[in-house]
C-alpha cells in the first residue's frame, strides 16, 4: 500500500513499514520486509552488491514501481528522482530549458548552477553523456524537492563535474532529504552522510569508515580482479 | 480556388493538416510513430467495416482504432511485434471486405485515396472536437507530452491523473481517424510522419518543434492542394512527392543546421 500525505509540518519524508519491494513478475526475488524512515535533512548513501536491490528501492520510493506488500508512506509530493540512465533519442529537439520546465524546476538565472552553466540553450541530443548528466542533475537540484533520490549520480561525470556535484550536495537545503546510490568514494568524502547497506534482503546501517575499508580492500587485489570486484563494492 | 465550393474542403483540410503535424510531433517525441501508423490503418479498416454495416463512420472507426491502440499500447510486451501484427490484420480485413462486399470497395477508396476536395460542411463539424480539446485542454496535453519525456526520471511537477492520459489519447485517436477520413490513409500518415521528422532536425526547443512541425504540415497541404488541383492529379501522391522532395532538401542542408556532439 502506498500512502501519500500532504503534511508538510512533519519531519518525516517517507517511511517503509514492513515493505516488500520487487517486480510483480518476479515475486520470488522480492526485497524486504524493510523498515526505514527518511526524515528531513537526512543524507543517505545506499550501498550493496550488484543486484542487491538498490535501484529497486530507489524506484519504489520515487513511485516508479509499486510495493508488493506492507506500506510505504510518502509525506511529500515534492520528490525528484534521477534514474541510473536516461537514454536519449538520436534526434531530440528539446533544450536544457525544456528539461528544467518538464522537471518542474525553476529556470536558473545567470551562473546560478555551475553544473549546467552554458548547456541549457543547447539541444539535448547534442550534449555529450557527461553534459547530459549535468543538466539532469542540475534540474533535480533546482526542482526544490523535499526528497532527492539519485541513482549513481556520478555516471559519465569527469573529475571536475564530480567536484561541482559534491559542492551542490553540500549546499542542499537543510530540510531536504537525500538518498542516493554511489560507488564513488570521492563523492562521499566530506559529505555528512549515513550509509545504508543492502545485504541479503535487509538493510544494515554502516559508518562511512566501514565503506572506506571495503574500498581499500578492493585496491589491494590484483589488477585482473579489480574490475570485477569494483563492480561489487560500493 | 476558394469560392464557396472549395471553402469547406480547404478549411477542413488545412485544419486537419495543422493538427496532424502537431500530433505527429508528439508521437515523434515518444518514438511512437509506428503506433500512429497502425492507428491510421485500423481507423481505415474500421471505417470500411462501418460502411459495410451501414453504421456511423467516425464513431466506429474511432472505436476500432481505440481497441487496436489498447492492444498495442507502449507498455505492452513485444510491442513492435504487436504493431506489425495489427497492421497486417487490419490490411487483411480491408482486403477481404473489398473483395467480398461490393460497397466496401467504394468506402475503401475514400479511406485509402482521400476525399479532400469533397469534404462536406457536415464532415467538418467533427473537427470542432479536437480543436476545442486543444484550445481548452492545451495545458493538459502539454503536460502529458512533457511527462513522456522525463521518464524514467521524475521531477517535482504534480503527478498526472489517469483521465489526463485518456484525454490526450482520445485527442490523438480522433485526429488520426479524421485525418484518414479527410485526406486518405497515405496522406494522413505522411503528415504524421514527415513534418515532425523534418522539424526535429531544425527546431531548437519543445514548443518551436511542435509549432514548426504543424506549420510544415500546413504549408505542405496548401502547396499540394494547389498543385494537385492545377495538374488535375490526386491529392495524396502529390503531397507525398512534394513532401519527400522537401525532406530531401532539408536532409542535404542538415549539416548547416546541426552541429556534432
Amino acid at each position: 500500500m502506498l500512502l501519500i500525505k500532504n503534511t508538510s509540518q512533519l519531519s518525516l519524508v517517507a517511511a517503509f513499514d514492513e515493505a516488500c519491494l520487487g517486480y510483480s513478475s518476479n515475486v520470488a526475488q522480492a526485497l524486504g520486509p524493510i523498515n526505514v524512515q527518511l526524515k528531513q535533512g537526512q543524507r543517505f548513501v545506499l550501498t550493496g552488491d550488484n543486484g542487491s536491490g538498490k535501484s529497486l528501492l530507489l524506484k519504489t520510493l520515487a513511485g516508479v514501481l509499486p510495493i508488493l506488500k506492507g506500506q510505504l508512506t510518502i509525506f511529500t509530493e515534492r520528490i525528484a528522482y534521477l534514474s541510473q540512465e536516461h537514454s536519449r533519442p538520436d534526434v531530440w529537439p528539446l533544450t536544457g530549458y525544456d528539461w528544467f520546465e518538464m522537471m518542474g524546476a525553476d529556470r536558473p538565472l545567470g551562473k546560478a548552477c555551475p553544473l549546467s552553466s552554458g548547456l541549457l540553450d543547447r539541444r539535448l541530443d547534442q550534449l555529450s553523456g557527461g553534459q547530459w548528466q549535468r543538466v539532469r542533475l542540475s534540474a533535480v537540484f533546482a526542482s526544490g524537492a523535499d526528497l532527492i533520490i539519485l541513482d549513481e549520480p556520478t555516471n559519465h561525470l569527469d573529475h571536475f563535474a564530480k567536484t561541482l556535484l559534491a559542492d551542490r550536495l553540500h549546499a542542499l537545503p537543510s530540510n531536504c532529504c537525500l538518498l542516493m546510490t554511489s560507488h564513488d568514494s570521492l563523492l562521499m568524502e566530506g559529505l555528512d552522510v549515513e550509509t545504508l547497506k543492502l545485504e541479503k534482503l535487509k538493510i544494515e546501517r554502516l559508518e562511512l569508515e566501514t565503506l572506506k575499508m571495503e574500498e581499500s580492500k578492493a585496491e589491494r587485489i590484483t589488477a585482473k580482479q579489480h574490475s570485477e570486484f569494483a563492480s561489487h563494492v560500493g | 480556388m476558394l469560392d464557396s465550393f472549395w471553402i469547406w474542403p480547404f478549411i477542413s483540410g488545412a485544419s486537419i493538416a495543422f493538427l496532424l503535424g502537431l500530433a505527429g510531433a508528439t508521437l515523434f517525441l515518444r518514438s511512437a510513430i509506428w503506433q500512429g501508423l497502425v492507428v491510421g490503418q485500423s481507423a481505415a479498416a474500421g471505417g470500411v467495416l462501418a460502411s459495410v454495416m451501414a453504421l456511423p463512420l467516425v464513431p466506429v472507426a474511432l472505436l476500432f482504432s481505440a481497441l487496436v491502440s489498447l492492444l498495442t499500447r507502449r507498455k505492452a510486451k513485444l510491442q513492435q511485434e504487436r504493431l506489425l501484427l495489427a497492421f497486417l490484420l487490419c490490411g487483411a480485413l480491408m482486403t477481404l471486405l473489398i473483395v467480398n462486399i461490393p460497397q466496401a470497395s467504394v468506402a475503401a477508396s475514400r479511406w485509402l485515396e482521400g476525399d479532400v476536395y469533397f469534404i462536406t460542411r457536415q464532415d467538418s463539424l467533427w473537427l470542432l472536437i479536437p480543436i476545442m480539446m486543444l484550445a481548452v485542454g492545451y495545458s493538459t496535453l502539454q503536460r502529458v507530452w512533457q511527462h513522456s519525456q522525463i521518464m524514467p526520471d521524475r521531477g517535482c511537477a504534480p503527478r498526472l491523473s489517469r483521465w489526463r492520459f485518456l484525454f490526450e489519447a482520445f485527442w490523438q485517436l480522433l485526429l488520426i481517424v479524421l485525418g484518414c477520413l479527410f485526406l486518405g490513409l497515405p496522406a494522413a500518415l505522411f503528415l504524421i510522419l514527415l513534418p515532425a521528422w523534418i522539424a526535429a532536425f531544425v527546431a531548437n526547443g519543445f514548443k518551436p518543434f511542435l509549432l514548426l512541425s504543424s506549420l510544415i504540415s500546413l504549408v505542405l497541404f496548401v502547396i499540394s492542394w494547389a498543385v494537385a488541383l492545377d495538374l488535375d492529379q490526386p491529392f495524396s501522391p502529390i503531397l507525398i512527392l512534394l513532401g519527400s522532395s522537401f525532406a530531401l532538401l532539408i536532409y542535404l542542408l542538415k549539416p548547416f543546421f546541426m552541429t556534432k556532439k
